[in-house]
């Protein structure tokens, strides 16, 4: 029963990091049809300026989680005026977007590297507080991150439902034509998606830096399949689907952990059960758990 | 500067662009027919090389036996591909191809009973004492050199035989596939990257094709899986992570995608700038150490994918008019 609670916390611990990281890349799929494959690495250079400014500046923890989120932003508006703005100019189809993001990742990862070498760092709070939760251990990281991951996640769907810019996205992403003959400003609409998703990709990587204890240049690297994968399992471009997408895998890959699974597999495995589940939804709905129609091309 | 004047660095670096040559010729062959984007194409290479190394190593299968059947293995991976391209295609099927090609690594790295995890083909289990797989290689490239000399005099090295080898296999490739690029077959997959539904009207089966088209392409990646294990005498997951499939894509960029007759051109650029790096010995290369030059190669590389991407799409041999970078 403990061993359960355990997997739990530790699920929804992950999917929370999960659910953020792939709403802020599903959003921008939605958007721009962009897959942004260098997400994986604003999320680390974030997390990088976070814990530089916690450490080395003597920032309070709370409050480098708003500076990591403005790191995301900047980072995201330079890069499309540098880069996706001109290509979406040039009318840039699908292989040429997908290799220019793979370009702009070994670009800022290996510039990371070049910068703070391989060493990895942590944040300024208690990494072995831990409390007592009907019968299993709640790390006190864990539940800054839950803390974190809720309030990201209220502020998120308020943002996306409640406001006219997010009323706009939504619109633009369902359909870009009618949405554009409607009298929708593409550029407004692809600013403020740059600026949430920005801000999602800098929390989630407080979160993960959180999760972790401590990280390193790659983090985001390898947080970015399992991500895709919830953008993926929450049908491509859907931000309500991709949080559910995220909660589902997190909870998934912890689970199936649990040893009353046939003894439970090794924890090295998960990354490979969140490929399988991946595989196994898209060959059953290959639309994702939550599209409406077959997507082609 | 040394290195520049020793032959065997040069022939290091033609030996590497001549697998590169295979691997990415089967990436053309799916994205310039089909219209497929591939980007797990690593994953073939490495199930083609492991099989073949452990059904040697562990199995104590023939060498020429092996080797068949690490292309059998990568084939079926195709197969698997072809599966998934039946229900997805552009964007998902690029991230699930990646995510297939990294739970291939993750399980070779976890294996470790098996594939001998992160210690590579030295920890595959082995009867004999030795569990190296390219002593079968060796022997033939020995009597091989022999018949040589004896015939025209010259004594040739291993990695000169394995540059011959590697290259007569491309060309012969290059061949066959540029061949096979101008069939009825090639035409209708052609036709199929602007959707189903015509060539389906004509009778054709585009899904089966489509599997066709991504097991060649498989079978390609396992011939260089092969040729790699044997190069390097050794493999480990790592060797298999998707910058391989990444360098693959930027060589077939670098000729244009749409050439086969691009994609040794754009390995032996690619080669080349891959390993002239290593010479940038003035300012302000020479404020880096090694590792750090590591690191600024692969800046190199991403900087020259996005400066194809903007300002070059149809690469250094493509026509513009029939490039459809999609």
């Amino acid at each position: 029963m403990s061993e359960l609670v355990q997997l739990l916390i530790n699920g929804v611990v992950t999917g929370l990091v999960l659910a953020l990281g792939a709403a802020g890349i599903s959003m921008v799929f939605g958007v721009l049809r962009l897959v942004n494959f260098a997400a994986g690495d604003y999320i680390t250079i974030s997390a990088f300026v976070a814990v530089i400014a916690n450490i080395d500046f003597g920032i309070p923890f709370w409050l480098v989680i708003p500076i990591a989120a403005l790191a995301g932003i900047i980072l995201s508006l330079i890069l499309d005026l540098l880069l996706w703005r001109p290509l979406r100019r040039k009318k840039a189809g699908t292989l040429s977007l997908f290799l220019a993001a793979i370009g702009v990742a070994l670009i800022l990862r290996q510039g990371l590297l070049l910068f703070t070498g391989s060493g990895s760092r942590s944040f300024d709070v208690d990494l072995l507080a831990a409390y007592d939760l009907l019968g299993a251990r709640i790390a006190l990281v864990q539940i800054y991150v839950m803390i974190i991951g809720i309030v990201s996640i209220i502020l998120l769907l308020v943002v996306m439902l409640g406001t006219t810019i997010g009323r706009r996205m939504r619109a633009y992403s369902d359909n870009s034509v009618l949405a554009s003959v409607s009298g929708i400003n593409l550029n407004q609409v692809v600013l403020a998606t740059w600026i949430i998703s920005g801000a999602l990709m800098g929390v989630t990587g407080v979160m993960q830096g959180l999760s972790q204890g401590a990280f390193e240049s790659n983090m985001g690297w390898a947080l970015l399949l399992p991500i895709f994968a919830a953008v993926v399992l929450g049908s491509i471009g859907n931000i309500r689907g991709a949080l559910v997408g995220g909660l589902v895998l997190g909870l998934v890959m912890e689970l199936s952990t649990w040893s009353v699974l046939f003894g439970g597999i090794p924890g090295s495995w998960k990354p490979v059960v969140a490929f399988m589940s991946l595989a196994v939804v898209l060959l059953f709905r290959p639309q994702g758990l939550f599209g409406t129609q077959t997507r082609s091309v | 500067m040394a290195d520049l004047l020793v032959p065997g660095f040069w022939i290091f670096v033609l030996i590497n662009a001549g697998i590169y040559t295979i691997f990415a010729l089967g990436l053309q062959l799916q994205y310039g027919v089909a219209g497929l984007m591939n980007f797990g194409a690593v994953a073939l290479m490495g199930l083609s090389a492991y099989t073949m190394v452990i059904s040697f190593i562990t199995w104590n299968v023939n060498f020429l036996v092996a080797c068949l059947l690490g292309l059998i293995a990568a084939g079926i991976g195709g197969v698997f591909l072809g599966l998934m391209a039946r229900r997805l295609r552009g964007d998902y099927f690029a991230i699930v191809t990646i995510a297939f090609s990294e739970t291939f690594r993750y399980v070779a790295r976890n294996a470790s009973d098996f594939t001998g995890g992160d210690q590579g083909s030295l920890a595959i289990p082995s009867d004999s004492v030795t569990s190296s797989y390219v002593a079968p290689w060796n022997e033939f490239v020995a009597s091989i050199s022999i018949h040589i000399e004896s015939l025209t005099g010259i004594t040739l090295d291993r990695d000169s035989i394995m540059l011959i080898a590697v290259w007569s296999v491309a060309i012969f490739l290059l061949v066959v596939i540029a061949r096979l690029e101008k069939t009825p077959w090639a035409q209708v997959l052609r036709a199929s990257r602007e959707g189903d539904l015509v060539p389906s009207s004509l009778g054709k089966n585009v899904g089966l094709m489509r599997t066709q088209v991504l097991v060649l392409g498989s079978v390609l990646g396992g011939v260089a899986g092969i040729f790699f294990a044997l190069q390097f005498s050794f493999i480990q997951p790592n060797n298999f992570e998707p910058l391989a499939t990444f360098f693959a894509w930027m060589i077939i960029l670098l000729g244009g995608a749409t050439r086969v007759v691009g994609v040794p051109v754009g390995a032996l650029i690619f080669g080349f700038i891959f390993a002239g790096t290593r010479f940038f010995d003035f300012p302000p290369f020479s404020w880096f150490d090694s590792a750090d030059k590591a690191y600024l190669r692969l800046i190199i590389v991403g900087a020259i994918l996005i400066a194809i991407v903007l300002w070059r799409p149809q690469g250094i041999l493509g026509r513009r008019k029939e490039m459809i970078l999609e």
